[in-house]
Formats: C-alpha cells, sequence, structure tokens
C-alpha cells in the first residue's frame, strides 16, 4: 500500500498525460516504470542501467553510457551480449564496495563534464585521488581490472611523481617496501657507489 | 502484497535504480534511499584484518599495504613512466624487484608524453638515451650476477651507453643466466665490445637477446661457454653486421654452420680466432674464407684437430686480404697442407705468420711458404720439431722480406743453423729471437770470416749449451747490434762478452743480461765505457756478482740511462748512494728487489734518485723496515713504490 502512495505522490507531481504511463497492466501484474525512464524516453536518450556488485555484494547502479565510455571490460561484457540489462548484474569479486564507488565517481564525473576545461579537470582529478597510498592501490588495481585507460594513467602518473625525486630510502619509506630483496653485500657495494642517491 | 512484490526486474532486493537522477547524490543517503520502497538489513561488510593499536589511532587502519603487492604489469607501467636519468638510476637500487624490471624495459618502451618532455627539459634532467658508447664495464669471478648485469643495464643508459662489457665467471649460487643478458640488451643499445668467459650457464637465448638488442656490436669474445651453440651465432651474424672481430675458444656446441653464417652474412669481418672447438672442421674454415675474403685480415686457427689440408689450401687460395696469420697445434695439417698453402699464390699481403706445434711444418714446407709469401716480414715458428738448420737457412735465403725471425723450442736447431742465417741474411735480417733451443752448442770449429749482417737485435734465452765461442763469433758478425738479450745462459763469462762489446760500433741501447751468473762488474763497467752514451735500458738480475763499483761505473757515464734492473745483485748502500750522485743520470725505472745488503741508509739516496722516479721495486729487501718504506711511499708520491 505504502507503494502505491509513493507512486502517486510521484505522479502527482508530473503532469496527468505523463503519469498514465506510470502504471501498466503486464500480463496481470503491475509494472512499474520509474518516471526518469519515461522522461528520458521522451527526451529520445536512453539511460540505461547496468549493475555492478562489489566484493562485498554491494549492487551499484550506474548509467551504461558513463561505464562502456571508460571501462574496456565492461564495454566487451555489454558488446557480446553477456551482461543481460533486465536480469544480470555484473559480478567485480576483486573489486570492494568503497573503491567501485570511487571508480564510478571518476567515470561518471568524466563523462558528464568532459567539455569542460583541462585545468578544472585536473584539479578535480588531484582532489579524487587524495586519498591514502591503500586506497590509492586499491584503485589501481580495480582500474586495471577493469581497464579504464584514463584513470590509469592518472594513477600511474601521480605513483610515478611520487617517486621521481626522491631518495632511496624515503621512497622505501613512503612505499612500505619492508624487503629490498638485495644481499647484505649488493646493498653495501650500491651505497657505496651510489651515495647520493640514498 | 503480492502485488507490491509483482514488478519487473530481478528477485533481487535491490531496487534497479536509485531515486536520484545523479546516481552520486545517492552517496550520502544510500542506505536511507533503499529503504525508502522497503526495509533490508545492510550487508556486514568484511572488515581488513586491522591490527588493534590502542594508542588512539583505533579507529584508522594501521596495516599499510606496500607497493610491493602490486602486480609486476603495474609496477612495470609506472617504472615505464621514469624519464631516463637520475630517477631510473635510483630505482634501481630500491629493490631488486624493481631493478629487474627496470631493466627490462627497453628504450622503445619508455613512455613520455609531450608535457613531460617539456617539465623534464626545463628541470635539466638528461633525457638522452646515450648512444655513443663510452662506458666500459667489467664484472668478474663472484661479483658476476644478474643483479649486478641490471644495474649496470639501468645504471649507464643515460651517462654515455654501455659500449664494452665484459663478464668473466659467474658467481656460483646467483650466477649470470639469460635473464641477465637480457637486461643487458633492453637497456645496452650501443655496446660495440662483448666478452664472455667461462659462463656455462648463460644458453643460446641470452646471447640471441644481445644480438637483437645490440646491434651495433663489433666485437664478439666467448671463451668457455658451453652452452652456446651455432643457433646463436648465426643470429649475431644476421643481426649485427658491423662485427669485425670474432674469437671462439673451447666452445664445444660451436661448429661449421655458425662459422659458414657469420662468412656470409658478416661484410666488415677483419678478424676471426678459432681456439680448441671440436665442432669446427674444413668446411667451417673454408665457408669463412671463401664469402668473407674481402676484407678478413687477421686469421688465427689454434688447437683444431678437425681442421686438416683442406682448410689450409682454402687460406692459401682465397686469402687474399689475409696480413696475419697465426696456426698452432693443428695436428692434422700436414707438409702438403703448407705446401698447397704457400703456392695458392694468394697470401700476398701476408706480413706476419707465426706456426707453432705443427708436425706438418718441415724444411720444404718452410721454404715454399718463405717464396710462396714473399711480403712476409715477421717470422716466428715455435716448437716445430722437424725443422732443421738446413730449412731455417734455406727460409733466410728465400725469403725476400724478411725481416724478424724468432725460434721457440725449435730442438734440431744448432749453433750451425744459428750462424748459417747470420752469414746469409745480408741486409734483410733485423732481429733474430732464439728461445730454448737446447740444439744449439758452442762452437768448436773456426768459421770463415763473413760479411758482417745488418742485425740490429739479437735475442738469445734460455739456450744452456750457447757459450763464449759463439759470442765471439757474434760479435765479428753483428757489429750493428743496438739491442741485445743474452738471458739465462750461465755458460757466458766476461772473457766471451767483452769482445761483442768492442766490436759493437752501433752503441748497444738496449742490454739484458739477465741470469748470466757469471758475469762481472769488468763487463758492465766496459759496457758504461763504450756504449754509456746510447745506453738506456740495462737489466742486470741475477748477476749475483755485480757489485757497487757497476753502479759507481754507470752513474758517471750513462745519462741516457732510464731502466735499471739490479735485482739480486751483491750490491750495497754505497751503490745507491753512487747512484744518487750522477748528476747526469734521470732513471725513471729501478729495481733493486732481492738485494738484501740495501738498508735504510739508502733512504736519503732514493729519495734524491725519486725526482725523476716513476717505478721503483723494492720487494724482498729484508734490510729495509716497513716504517721506512711507509716514509718512501709517502716522499715519492709520484712513483709507484712495489715493496
Amino acid at each position: 500500500m505504502e507503494l502505491l502512495c509513493i507512486r502517486q505522490w510521484i505522479s502527482g507531481l508530473l503532469p496527468t498525460w505523463l503519469s498514465a504511463w506510470c502504471i501498466k497492466p503486464v500480463g496481470g501484474a503491475l509494472v512499474r516504470q520509474e518516471p526518469e525512464y519515461i522522461l528520458l524516453a521522451l527526451m529520445g536518450s536512453p539511460l540505461k542501467k547496468i549493475m555492478l556488485c562489489s566484493s562485498e555484494k554491494e549492487i551499484f547502479s550506474v548509467e551504461e553510457q558513463v561505464m562502456v565510455q571508460h571501462s574496456v571490460i565492461i564495454n566487451n561484457m555489454i558488446e557480446d551480449g553477456s551482461y543481460n540489462h533486465e536480469e544480470s548484474k555484473i559480478p567485480l569479486d576483486c573489486v570492494d564496495s568503497k573503491t567501485l564507488k570511487k571508480v564510478i565517481d571518476y567515470c561518471t564525473h568524466h563523462t558528464h563534464h568532459h567539455n569542460d576545461n583541462q585545468e578544472d579537470l585536473e584539479a578535480w582529478d588531484a582532489q579524487f585521488l587524495n586519498v591514502d597510498s591503500n586506497g590509492l592501490y586499491d584503485l589501481l588495481m580495480a582500474a586495471n581490472y577493469l581497464e579504464i585507460r584514463n584513470l590509469l594513467d592518472l594513477i600511474y602518473g601521480t605513483i610515478k611523481n611520487m617517486i621521481k625525486g626522491k631518495k632511496i630510502d624515503e621512497i622505501r619509506r613512503i612505499f612500505n617496501i619492508k624487503d629490498h630483496g638485495f644481499t647484505p653485500e649488493e646493498e653495501e657495494q650500491n651505497r657505496k657507489e651510489y651515495p647520493h642517491f640514498y | 502484497m503480492s502485488q507490491v512484490f509483482g514488478f519487473s526486474g530481478g528477485d533481487d532486493f535491490c531496487t534497479g535504480g536509485s531515486v536520484y537522477a545523479n546516481p552520486k547524490d545517492a552517496n550520502i543517503f544510500l542506505s536511507l534511499g533503499r529503504s525508502v520502497d522497503f526495509y533490508y538489513p545492510l550487508p556486514k561488510r568484511s572488515r581488513i584484518s586491522v591490527s588493534f593499536d590502542l594508542d588512539g589511532d583505533w579507529f584508522e587502519q594501521k596495516q599499510k599495504t606496500s607497493i610491493e603487492a602490486l602486480p609486476d604489469e603495474c609496477l612495470f607501467e609506472i617504472l615505464r613512466r621514469l624519464p631516463a636519468g637520475q630517477a631510473r638510476s635510483a630505482c634501481a637500487n630500491v629493490s631488486k624487484r624493481w631493478l629487474m624490471l627496470l631493466s627490462s624495459i627497453s628504450n622503445s618502451e619508455i613512455y613520455s608524453n609531450a608535457n613531460e618532455k617539456e617539465l623534464s627539459d626545463k628541470e635539466g634532467d638528461d633525457l638522452e638515451f646515450g648512444d655513443e658508447g663510452f662506458l666500459s664495464r667489467s664484472l668478474e669471478g663472484k661479483k658476476a650476477t644478474d643483479v649486478r648485469l641490471a644495474a649496470i643495464a639501468v645504471g649507464t643508459s643515460h651517462r654515455g651507453g654501455l659500449g664494452k662489457l665484459s663478464i668473466r665467471g659467474s658467481n656460483s649460487d646467483r650466477g649470470v643466466t639469460n635473464l641477465g643478458l637480457k637486461a643487458v640488451a633492453r637497456g645496452c643499445p650501443s655496446l660495440k665490445a662483448f666478452s664472455l668467459w667461462n659462463v656455462s650457464t648463460v644458453s643460446d637465448e641470452g646471447l640471441i637477446e644481445v644480438a637483437e638488442g645490440c646491434q651495433k656490436l663489433e666485437k664478439l669474445n666467448l671463451c668457455k661457454c658451453s652452452a652456446i651453440s651455432d643457433k646463436a651465432l648465426i643470429e649475431v651474424a644476421k643481426k649485427c653486421p658491423n662485427l669485425t672481430e670474432l674469437s671462439i675458444e673451447s666452445c664445444p656446441q660451436i661448429g661449421n654452420e655458425g662459422l659458414q653464417a657469420v662468412g656470409k652474412l658478416c661484410a666488415n669481418l677483419r678478424s676471426i680466432s678459432i681456439k680448441d672447438c671440436t665442432g669446427v672442421g674444413d668446411q667451417g674454415i673454408a665457408g669463412l674464407l671463401t664469402s668473407a675474403s674481402v676484407v678478413l685480415r687477421k686469421v688465427k686457427l689454434e688447437s683444431l684437430a678437425a681442421v686438416s689440408d683442406l682448410s689450409l689450401a682454402v687460406i692459401g687460395h682465397y686469402g687474399f686480404s689475409v696480413t696475419d696469420l697465426v696456426l698452432n697445434c693443428l695436428p692434422n695439417v700436414n707438409e702438403k697442407g703448407f705446401w698447397v698453402m704457400a703456392n695458392g699464390r694468394a697470401l700476398q699481403k701476408l706480413a706476419s705468420l707465426t706456426i707453432g706445434s705443427c708436425r706438418g711444418i718441415t724444411d720444404a714446407a718452410i721454404v715454399a711458404i718463405g717464396k710462396g709469401c714473399p711480403n712476409v716480414r715477421n717470422f716466428h715458428l715455435s716448437k716445430c720439431a722437424f725443422l732443421s738448420d738446413n730449412g731455417l737457412v734455406s727460409l733466410t735465403k728465400a725469403a725476400p722480406s724478411i725481416e724478424s725471425l724468432q725460434l721457440e723450442e725449435c730442438h734440431r736447431f744448432t749453433q750451425f743453423g744459428f750462424f748459417g742465417i747470420l752469414f746469409n741474411c745480408g741486409a734483410k735480417l733485423k732481429a733474430l729471437n732464439v728461445v730454448s733451443c737446447y740444439g744449439i752448442k758452442d762452437l768448436n770449429l773456426a768459421l770463415p770470416a763473413g760479411s758482417p749482417c745488418s742485425l740490429t737485435s739479437l735475442s738469445i734465452s734460455d739456450c744452456p749449451g750457447f757459450g763464449n765461442a759463439n759470442l765471439a763469433v757474434l760479435g765479428r758478425l753483428c757489429p750493428r747490434l743496438k739491442h741485445v738479450e743474452l738471458s739465462g745462459l750461465a755458460g757466458i763469462t766476461d772473457a766471451g762478452f767483452l769482445p761483442l762489446l768492442e766490436s759493437s760500433e752501433a752503441g748497444l741501447v738496449k742490454v739484458n743480461l739477465s741470469g748470466c751468473l757469471n758475469l762481472t762488474d769488468i763487463v758492465v763497467i766496459s759496457l758504461a765505457n763504450s756504449h754509456g752514451w746510447t745506453l738506456e735500458v740495462l737489466n742486470l738480475d741475477g748477476c749475483r756478482n755485480i757489485t757497487d763499483a757497476s753502479l759507481k761505473a754507470i752513474a758517471v757515464n750513462c745519462p741516457l740511462l732510464s731502466d735499471l734492473d739490479v735485482s739480486k745483485c751483491a750490491i750495497t748502500d754505497a751503490g745507491i748512494a753512487a747512484l744518487a750522485r750522477g748528476k747526469q743520470l734521470n732513471l725513471e725505472i729501478l729495481s733493486l728487489s732481492c738485494c738484501s745488503s740495501v738498508s735504510e741508509k739508502s733512504l736519503p739516496a732514493l729519495r734524491k734518485l725519486g725526482n725523476s722516479l716513476i717505478g721503483l721495486n723494492i720487494r724482498h729487501c729484508s734490510a729495509i723496515s716497513s716504517r721506512a718504506v711507509g716514509m718512501l711511499v709517502e716522499h715519492l708520491w709520484r712513483c709507484d713504490i712495489l715493496c
């Protein structure tokens, strides 16, 4: 009953000729149509949504256009028809919810704001990547898995800039490299040969 | 109720869409947004294991993930973007994994977009990939590991490029493998000289990688590489057109096919040296010489059992540009082979010929060579057991351009042959060098007077039979001697040597009398008096009877003397003092090793001599304490002191 009230409330907001479309009887059951579907259907662009399921089994709904534009993996899945809009969701078992949220964030922002000027976009990107190192690596792994080229380039560039110009001891500390893998003699020789790097 | 759930969509709890047009807005109220439609409990989030720190950072995640958790491909992409230069070299030392990844990046894979290039140009980073190949590195024994190779490959790339790499031996635990060579191939495109000795862990794959990556390779040297076969050599021949020098030793898997490919494809090959390779035979040599005949200058074939007369025939017919030929220890080559080689008439440019341990060299063969290769200036014959006096004298007569003859361990050579050569060499022969020929004995009959020859350099070492009588005749026959070496001849005494000094008209420049135990001061004093104005090098090592008197004479009479060796002589401090007093003396190298009578009293004299000295040997001088040596080292800082 509550559902009907809400629907009526929504349909009350829409012009009457539109609300007629909200409830459709299909095969005896009431088929609910989201108002924005109809709106957009009228406007001419299909706002198809796809569902992404994180490793924590949380479902995220996102515009197909957005993900298809950025993620090669998702694009391939949709193109070869393995994704059925009505039924399936895309399981992403190696991406957790927090990261998936951020990834979706990035993709949507870049799709909707791709006409903005370079500086604004770069500023948004810098803000976007203002996370701790764990979050950065998680983002990188997610972008790698989903094959989101521009996010990957962005993160690679950021990490590269974190490395560039720093001394080796600092790099090891920042990136938490505990075991450098050299034998003690090799490490000693390296320190002797390149003292200015350490 | 069933009507509520009877809507299209999945049976899952998800509503199939967000209430908000922009999903981003839903973030804040996500859980609320869902419960607008119906209630479902929040899914339990799996927590990353947190080590509970009760310091107050309880809510923060304490465990910091390391960059090492990233897969290789991601780390590769990050490292690929580092500009060539300081950054890369620094990263090569961060960890072994980073080093190996960096070394696998070839210069075509380094990623730099236009913005970055501008930025780093402003910062002054050197982005140029060195392609001149100025640097040279050598790894030996324990230090030869893959990690070192990778470090070299990454470290030299921006500082002028690696031009020469030599790997000798390999660490027994973590030695050089194909991986290390791959790193070199990726990082050192300007490699010109590559030397691989005694590395059995490297196989064809590694050398093929080097051939692909270092196409400017000019010199290749393989020794005791048991895992390298023809396959790798063929690839090198295909990919490295600039190859000029190839040297292969003790590589059992390299055979004729590899050499044939080299002959066909390496048009610039100048020098080839093959030693102890069981797989190399006539076909390989023939393939090499018939194709590369245009520029091959130096040919060295040593210890090849499969090489027979046929190879020599090919050399004799196709070796138009060969200037240096070395044939050592070829057991299956007979006299006929040498004869055919000589008569092939192609070896017209041959200037230097070295033959050793070949039973095919007989008198007839050597004379044929002397006639057939008219421009040979230097003959070096060693361990030729079948060469006798006749052959050598005939050679001296027949070879029109002979300038230098060296005979080593040719035991059928006697004093008759020796003087026969001196009689017949006329104006041609300038240098005669006889080493360890035990057939030479002292003359016991008088020889007719002969015209003097123009020999300027004579060296006789370790021929125990050589005695005074020979020396006397020598003096008459060789008045123009400048370099005399009579080493290890215990049979010589003053009586024999003095006439030689007297008859020498030209003025001796280099005299080496080492090991002539029976010579005394008289010889040296006479030498200093008559040849002091030309003498530059004097070696009296082991002449036990030489005393301070000699040094006094030298100090006064030998202004040009620069190298003096009086090791094991009976000299004392007084002699050194006398040397120092010599006003005109400008010694550069002085050797006093094993002189037990030289003590610390000589230090002032040595300091004075040290003004011009660049090398001083005071090894085993038991009377000089280490403190004194220390003081000497401090004072003579310009001098290289061996102690």
